[in-house]
């Protein structure tokens, strides 16, 4: 019995590894959706040691360097706490999601080929003498 | 000098120990990023602006003093800092990131930071990191942002 619940336990213990969101945040969607973009920094972390958060400084130039002639717009920058074994391993995983938007080069307006519409006719005004009269003799 | 087995692996334990307190522990609270403009971020400056109040983990504190007491074999010393820990958490409850600071408004000047470092106001890719940097009982609370400034 003793032994069934210890490999019980230790079985729990080992199947205990979850996932926390410690922080999650957006900027505004944009219409143009089609170029997902997505960085991700990482790091393991052996009894919950880490000297440095370091890692997540280049998250910014792995985006931009995914749209070099663009904006990346619609970023959703998520940090997860994940535990793999109870205080022996853990890590940090921050996930930045966006979408590519490049603008379209402003071309120069062609000259329409089109013949002009006529302006319309102006209306003289109707002198006093030429109104028929409104009411009879 | 001959030391006993015992003592030794006490001190290597103890030298571990002072080690891994004073090398310091870096905690992410949260982190968000801004939007990107990418001829900014690849070409421009980059740029870090750190701000940070020192915190007191007064629950941490209380915590080494109970097991000091503890090994001393002063019981009522044991009961007097269980008392003021139970008193302390009662001020220090609710949600919080890192340990309390004795002041609040520590990160009120980065607007004023971020004008000094990108003087042109084109600041694009800025990421902002709240972390905390525990020395044990003593804390580092640190808002970091980090950002790209263009050219005029």
């Amino acid at each position: 019995m003793k032994l069934l619940s210890s490999a019980l336990l230790w079985t729990m213990v080992c199947l205990s590894g979850c996932v926390h969101m410690a922080s999650i945040s957006t900027t505004s969607i944009p219409v143009e959706r089609t170029k997902p973009v997505e960085a991700e920094a990482y790091r393991f972390l052996f009894l919950m040691i880490n000297f440095d958060n370091f890692y997540v400084d280049e998250l910014t130039r792995d985006l931009a360097s995914q749209c070099p002639d663009g904006r990346v717009e619609g970023i959703l920058t998520k940090q997860e706490d994940i535990m793999y074994f109870p205080a022996i391993a853990h890590a940090v995983r921050v996930t930045a999601t966006g979408f590519c938007v490049v603008d379209a080069p402003s071309e120069p307006t062609p000259p329409s080929t089109e013949p002009q519409a006529e302006p319309p006719p102006t209306v003289e005004p109707v002198s006093d003498e030429m109104a028929p009269a409104e009411n009879g003799p | 000098m001959n030391r006993s087995p015992f003592k030794k692996r006490v001190h290597a334990c103890t030298v571990a120990v002072s080690l891994s307190m004073m090398a310091g522990c870096a905690v992410m609270h949260s982190v968000q990023l801004g939007e990107i403009n990418s001829n900014t971020v690849l070409e421009g400056k980059r740029f870090e602006i750190n701000v940070s109040q020192l915190g007191l983990d007064v629950e941490q504190a209380a915590s080494i003093a109970e097991a000091v007491a503890v090994v001393a074999g002063s019981p009522e010393t044991v009961e007097a800092v269980s008392a003021a820990q139970d008193i302390g958490a009662l001020f220090q409850w609710g949600p919080k990131t890192g340990a309390p600071v004795f002041r609040d408004d520590y990160s009120d000047g980065i607007i004023d930071m971020l004008r000094q470092e990108c003087p042109s106001g084109q600041i694009s890719g800025l990421m902002s990191v709240r972390e905390s940097v525990d020395y044990s009982v003593i804390t580092g609370e640190v808002v970091k942002l980090v950002g790209y400034c263009g050219k005029e």
